[in-house]
C-alpha cells in the first residue's frame, strides 16, 4: 500500500476528503471530477445587486462581459434578474438568442464573452450557472446598466 | 420568463440618458448574507451553489466518487490511523465505523480495492449508543468512544500472512525447454520475498571415455504479472562429476529436500506477480552415458515445501477496551501526550461531568494502570455558572500545552500543569459561548474552530480570543440550523486550507449543506470568505486522511 510521506512542517504531503453518505458508501473528493458520484453538480455564483446608484430609480441591464478561462470549450448558462433574485430571465431571450454563453478552450490566457439582456427593475443581478463538467473559472465581469425612471408603487405589484 | 418590469417609464424627455459601467475582478469574496445585497462588495454574492474559489476566481465545486462496497449500517465515522511498528515501518490505515445489528461496534479497513471487516468489539459488551463515534489516532494507537461505555482501541497486528501455491502434479522436468507454470491465488500487497522450490535429481554412469563424465543442468525461474511478459529472475545450474562405469552416480541436491531459492529483486514490482515458472533450460553431457534427470517443482502435499512461498499483508484486528475499567466516554481527543476522555460517569453518579486522561504515552493497560497509576486522572467538572445544565461536549489540543474543553454554554481552558500529580488543569474561559456539536470543533492552523451553541462560527486562537468568523452566513445558519446541533459534522484540509462545515437544515437528521471557509484568507488577511454546496445524497461524517491507495 503505497504511503504518501510527511513533509517536514508536519503537513502530509497529499491529502483526501472523504465523506460518508446517507447510502453507506465512502464518496471520495476528486479535484478531477465534477460530479457527485455521476450526479451533475448545479453550480452557481450570483452577482450581488448592481445598481447601487440612484436607489429609486428603476434600471436596464443591457449587457454582461465575462473573463473567463476554461480547459476546453463549453458553455455557462447566464440570467439576469430585475427583482433581486426572484425570476431570472435568460440571456437574450426576447431577441431569440442562445439561452447558453459559450466559452473556448484557453491555454493561459484570459478571454472574454459578451451576453445581452434587456432586464428592467429595481434590483438587478445576474447569474452564471456552471451547467458542463468542464472546468471554467470566471476571473471577473463587466455589466452595462441604463437608468430609466423613477421608481412607483406599482413597478413592484406582482404580475 | 418574461420581464414584467418594461413598464417602467423612460427618463423625462428632455433628461440625458444614464448609463453605469459595472465592472469587477475578482470574485472570491465569499458568501455575505449580513448586509444588503447592494452595499456587499462586487465581487462578494448573496447566494451560491457548488462554487469554489481559485485564486481570485470562482469556477465548480471538485466532485466526488463513491470508493468500495456500501457499508452494510450507517457509517458512524472515517479515520485514518498512522502509527508505526516495531521494525520503523510506516503504516497507514484507513479506517469506517459501523454499527453492529446488536449495537457494538465493527470496524473496516480500506484494503485498496475494497472495505474488509477486520474486527469487531463482539464479547466485549461496548455498546456505540451515539449517533457519531469519537475516534482519534494517537500514541501509536487508534481509539474510539461511542457513548457511556468503554474506550475501545483498534488492536491492528501487522502480521504477514505465509501464502502457499503448489505446482501441478507430476509435473517433473525431464528435457531441455521443459517448464511448470504456477498461478498465485493470493495477490501479494507489498513488496516482499517469493521462495520458489525443486528438486533437482540427476543420475548417469560414466561412459568410459576419458577420467570421466559431467552432466550439468541450468533450470531458470521466471515470473510475470497477471497481465504481462515473463521475467527470468534466477538462474542456477547444477553439476554432477562421475567415474563410475558400473552402478553409476546419483546425487539429489540439498539431500533428499529441495533446492529453495529466495526471489527479492525481479527488476519489476514484485507486488504484481501474477504467475511463477520453473524451466529446464539446459542439459549438457560430457562422456556420460545412461542418463536421469529430474527438475521437479514442489507440492506442499508430497514434498516439504510448497512450491511458492510468499507473504501477504494482512493484518489482523480487533476492537479490544483499553483497559479492564477503562473510563467511559462519549469524546476523546489528544493533549498533553495523553489521550483525554469526556464523559458522564454513568459509573460513578449520575450526571457528573468527568474528565479523565491517561499516564502520558500510554493508554493501553490489560490491568488498566494506564488509567490509574501516576501521571493519570480524573476530575469530575462541576456546572459553571453560565448554564445550570452544561454538559461536556469536545476537546482539542490548541498546542503542546494549552487545549480548550467545550461545554454546551461555556469553553474551559486546559493545560499541561507539569505536576505528575494532576497533569492537567482545568479552568473557566468563556461563559455563554460553548457548542452543541462536538464534531464541528477541529484543530485548525493558529487553533481550532468550531460551530458555538449560538449558531456562530468562531476560530480560536491558543490565547483564548475567539474570532467570529461565521458572520457573514450567521443568519442564514440561525435559519436553516434548526435542530439535530450534534450531528454537524467538521473537518479541516490543511492542503487548501478549508475548513468544511456540513450541517444539517430544516430539521433534517442527515448533512445536506456544507459551508466552506477558507481560513489562509483570515489568517492572511483578515478576509471572512465562506461558499456554500449541497450533497446530492446527504451524509453523516466526513474525513481528512493523509494519503490513499486505489488499485
Amino acid at each position: 500500500m503505497p504511503v504518501q510521506p510527511y513533509v517536514p512542517s508536519g503537513f502530509r504531503a497529499d491529502r483526501v476528503l472523504l465523506l460518508g453518505d446517507n447510502q453507506n458508501y465512502i464518496q471520495r473528493v476528486d479535484e478531477t471530477i465534477l460530479t457527485q458520484d455521476g450526479s451533475t453538480i448545479t453550480a452557481y455564483w450570483t452577482s450581488p445587486t448592481l445598481n447601487r446608484q440612484d436607489r429609486g430609480y428603476g434600471f436596464t441591464l443591457t449587457y454582461i462581459q465575462l473573463f473567463y478561462s476554461a480547459t476546453s470549450a463549453t458553455t455557462v448558462t447566464l440570467t439576469a434578474s430585475g427583482d433581486g433574485g426572484n425570476t431570472w430571465i435568460a440571456e437574450n431571450v426576447e431577441a431569440g438568442g442562445a439561452a447558453t454563453t459559450s466559452l473556448d478552450q484557453t491555454s493561459g490566457e484570459v478571454r472574454t464573452v459578451v451576453a445581452g439582456f434587456n432586464v428592467t427593475g429595481y434590483d438587478l443581478r445576474f447569474r452564471i450557472q456552471f451547467t458542463t463538467d468542464v472546468a471554467a473559472k470566471i476571473f471577473g465581469y463587466s455589466a452595462q446598466l441604463i437608468r430609466r425612471g423613477k421608481l412607483r408603487a406599482d413597478d413592484f405589484a406582482s404580475s | 420568463m418574461g420581464n414584467r418590469f418594461k413598464q417602467i417609464e423612460a427618463p423625462p424627455v428632455g433628461e440625458a440618458l444614464v448609463s453605469y459601467d459595472v465592472e469587477q475582478l475578482g470574485l472570491d469574496g465569499g458568501v455575505r448574507q449580513d448586509v444588503d445585497p447592494a452595499s456587499i462588495p462586487l465581487g462578494s454574492s448573496p447566494d451560491v451553489a457548488d462554487v469554489r474559489f481559485e485564486g481570485d476566481a470562482i469556477r465548480k465545486d471538485f466532485g466526488y466518487q463513491s470508493v468500495g462496497d456500501p457499508a452494510v449500517s450507517s457509517i458512524l465515522g472515517i479515520f485514518e490511523h498512522r502509527y508505526y511498528d516495531s521494525g520503523g515501518n510506516e503504516h497507514t490505515n484507513l479506517v469506517r465505523i459501523i454499527r453492529q445489528a446488536d449495537g457494538e461496534a465493527q470496524a473496516e479497513l480500506w484494503d485498496s480495492e475494497d472495505w474488509d471487516l477486520v474486527g469487531d468489539s463482539s464479547g466485549g459488551g461496548e455498546t456505540i449508543i451515539d449517533g457519531l463515534v469519537s475516534g482519534t489516532s494517537t500514541l501509536g494507537e487508534f481509539f474510539i468512544a461511542g457513548g457511556e461505555d468503554d474506550i475501545l482501541y483498534l488492536d491492528v497486528t501487522p502480521s504477514l500472512t505465509t501464502r502457499e501455491d503448489d505446482f501441478a502434479a507430476d509435473l517433473d522436468l525431464d528435457e531441455a525447454g521443459d517448464s511448470a507454470d504456477v498461478a498465485l491465488a493470493n495477490e501479494p500487497s507489498f513488496d516482499h520475498n517469493y521462495t520458489v522450490s525443486y528438486e533437482v535429481e540427476i543420475f548417469f554412469k560414466h561412459d568410459g571415455v576419458g577420467e570421466g563424465g559431467l552432466v550439468r543442468l541450468e533450470v531458470l525461474i521466471w515470473m510475470r504479472p497477471d497481465a504481462g511478459s515473463w521475467t527470468q529472475v534466477d538462474s542456477s545450474q547444477y553439476a554432477l562429476w562421475c567415474e563410475d562405469s558400473g552402478s553409476g552416480c546419483t546425487s539429489n541436491w540439498n539431500g533428499t529436500g529441495a533446492v529453495r531459492k529466495t526471489i527479492f529483486a525481479a527488476g519489476f514490482d514484485l507486488t504484481d506477480v501474477g504467475e511463477v515458472r520453473v524451466e529446464l533450460d539446459s542439459v549438457t553431457e560430457e562422456n556420460a552415458t545412461e542418463v536421469a534427470i529430474r527438475v521437479k517443482p514442489c507440492r506442499k502435499a508430497q514434498d516439504s515445501f510448497a512450491g511458492v512461498e510468499y507473504q501477504t499483508d494482512a493484518p489482523s484486528a480487533a476492537l479490544t477496551t483499553v483497559g479492564t475499567d477503562s473510563p467511559h466516554a462519549k469524546f476523546i481527543f489528544p493533549f498533553a501526550d495523553r489521550l483525554v476522555a469526556l464523559g458522564d460517569a454513568t459509573d460513578l453518579v449520575d450526571g457528573l461531568q468527568t474528565a479523565s486522561w491517561c499516564e502520558s504515552g500510554i493508554a493501553i493497560s490489560a490491568t488498566n494502570d494506564a488509567w490509574t497509576n501516576d501521571g493519570s486522572g480524573l476530575v469530575v467538572l462541576q456546572d459553571t455558572q453560565g448554564d445550570p445544565v452544561n454538559e461536556l461536549m469536545a476537546g482539542v489540543a490548541l498546542g503542546a500545552e494549552v487545549g480548550a474543553l467545550f461545554r454546551r454554554r461555556s469553553i474551559m481552558r486546559i493545560w499541561r500543569t507539569g505536576n505528575i500529580a494532576q497533569a492537567i488543569g482545568f479552568g473557566s474561559w468563556h461563559e455563554n459561548v460553548g457548542t452543541e456539536s462536538p464534531f464541528s470543533v477541529k484543530p485548525v492552523r493558529g487553533g481550532a474552530m468550531f460551530l458555538g451553541s449560538d449558531l456562530m462560527v468562531y476560530h480560536m486562537q491558543p490565547s483564548g480570543a475567539l474570532t467570529p468568523i461565521g458572520r457573514p452566513i450567521h443568519e442564514k445558519l440561525i435559519d436553516d440550523v434548526t435542530s439535530n446541533l450534534d450531528l454537524v459534522y467538521a473537518d479541516y484540509d490543511h492542503i487548501f486550507e478549508d475548513y468544511i462545515l456540513a450541517i444539517p437544515v430544516d430539521g433534517e437528521s442527515e448533512l445536506s449543506e456544507k459551508w466552506v471557509f477558507s481560513l489562509n484568507d483570515f489568517l492572511d488577511s483578515q478576509e471572512l470568505k465562506w461558499t456554500h454546496g449541497t450533497f446530492t445524497n446527504p451524509i453523516r461524517c466526513l474525513a481528512i486522511a493523509g494519503s490513499f491507495s486505489e488499485v
